[in-house]
């Protein structure tokens, strides 16, 4: 595929212009991604609330009936249900890795598998996460294998 | 792990226990007993049997996500109780009649044990190994903000 980029002045809109022959899958979840990609959301630390961009999210979790976003060294607590975080971020680098947790596949430095028969996930900030056999799949998936 | 989830794993793993014992069987009669001769009832008890050596499985159902060390734990019950069961009914099928027999029969089940456990294993090792590599190169040639 051809990419070209444009230069416009300061005053003018930033836009993408998609050229394709049709509407194709392969269209629609770059697309999504993009799409994604500059999507923010909300989360709470302390009395403040922040506004999160999708990509700076390490990992989504619910614990007690609570959810929560993993930054790189905070924790924000989110109204949004695990389901609803799924559908926020299909099409980007998130997989779901076990009942309650989902990753961001960009923030991975490594894994390897344990000897309980799951894997674990390290994350760049130094995190330790569990990947559940079942959900390995998806992890293949969002890396294109 | 969840029940749908570990019924799948129970139907999938039956078959390859039938195929084990079956394998187990010709070894262990190998040993002791070169010259025994094998009825179809045989094929028909080896049906029970591998039955038995799957439903232990049921050990790691859970509601919830287990820890580490839980995981560990279960596994350590799984193989106890593996054991124990297979035990007991290889000595109602008679399959193995004295101490020697039942010690020999206790190591070929943890024999086999300890060779799917370390084929798991392995696969596991390989998968992560291509993981790394994808996510390795991803890293080098992709848009962080993406």
């Amino acid at each position: 595929m051809k990419i070209s980029i444009e230069e416009i002045p300061r005053g003018e809109e930033e836009e993408i212009i998609i050229r394709c022959h049709e509407m194709n899958e392969e269209v629609m979840a770059l697309l999504h991604k993009l799409k994604s990609s500059g999507e923010q959301l909300s989360g709470i630390c302390g009395d403040e609330i922040y506004r999160l961009r999708l990509s700076d999210i390490y990992y989504f979790e619910t614990v007690d009936q609570k959810s929560f976003l993993y930054g790189e060294n905070r924790v924000y607590e989110t109204k949004l249900k695990l389901y609803e975080f799924e559908e926020l971020a299909a099409g980007t680098r998130f997989f779901r890795a076990s009942k309650s947790t989902v990753i961001n596949a960009g923030k991975i430095s490594h894994i390897k598998p344990s000897l309980s028969g799951r894997f674990e996930a390290f994350m760049d900030n130094g995190e330790k996460l569990l990947v559940s056999r079942s959900y390995v799949p998806s992890l293949k998936k969002v890396l294109g294998l | 792990m969840e029940l749908r989830e570990l019924i799948k794993r129970l139907i999938i793993s039956y078959p390859i226990i039938y195929g084990c014992s079956i394998m187990a069987t010709f070894v262990f009669c190998l040993v002791f007993d070169p010259d025994s001769v094998f009825g179809m009832d045989y094929l028909g008890k080896m049906f029970l049997f591998a039955l038995a050596g799957d439903l232990p499985s049921l050990v790691f159902y859970s509601k919830r996500e287990l820890s580490h060390k839980e995981q560990v734990l279960r596994k350590l019950i799984h193989l106890l109780l593996l054991e124990g069961v297979l035990l007991t009914i290889g000595r109602i099928m008679g399959l193995h009649d004295n101490m020697t027999e039942g010690i020999f029969f206790f190591f070929i089940v943890l024999a086999v044990y300890l060779i799917v456990w370390f084929l798991a294993f392995s696969d596991d090792l390989r998968q992560a190994k291509e993981i790394n590599k994808a996510l390795e190169q991803r890293k080098k040639h992709e848009d962080p903000t993406i």
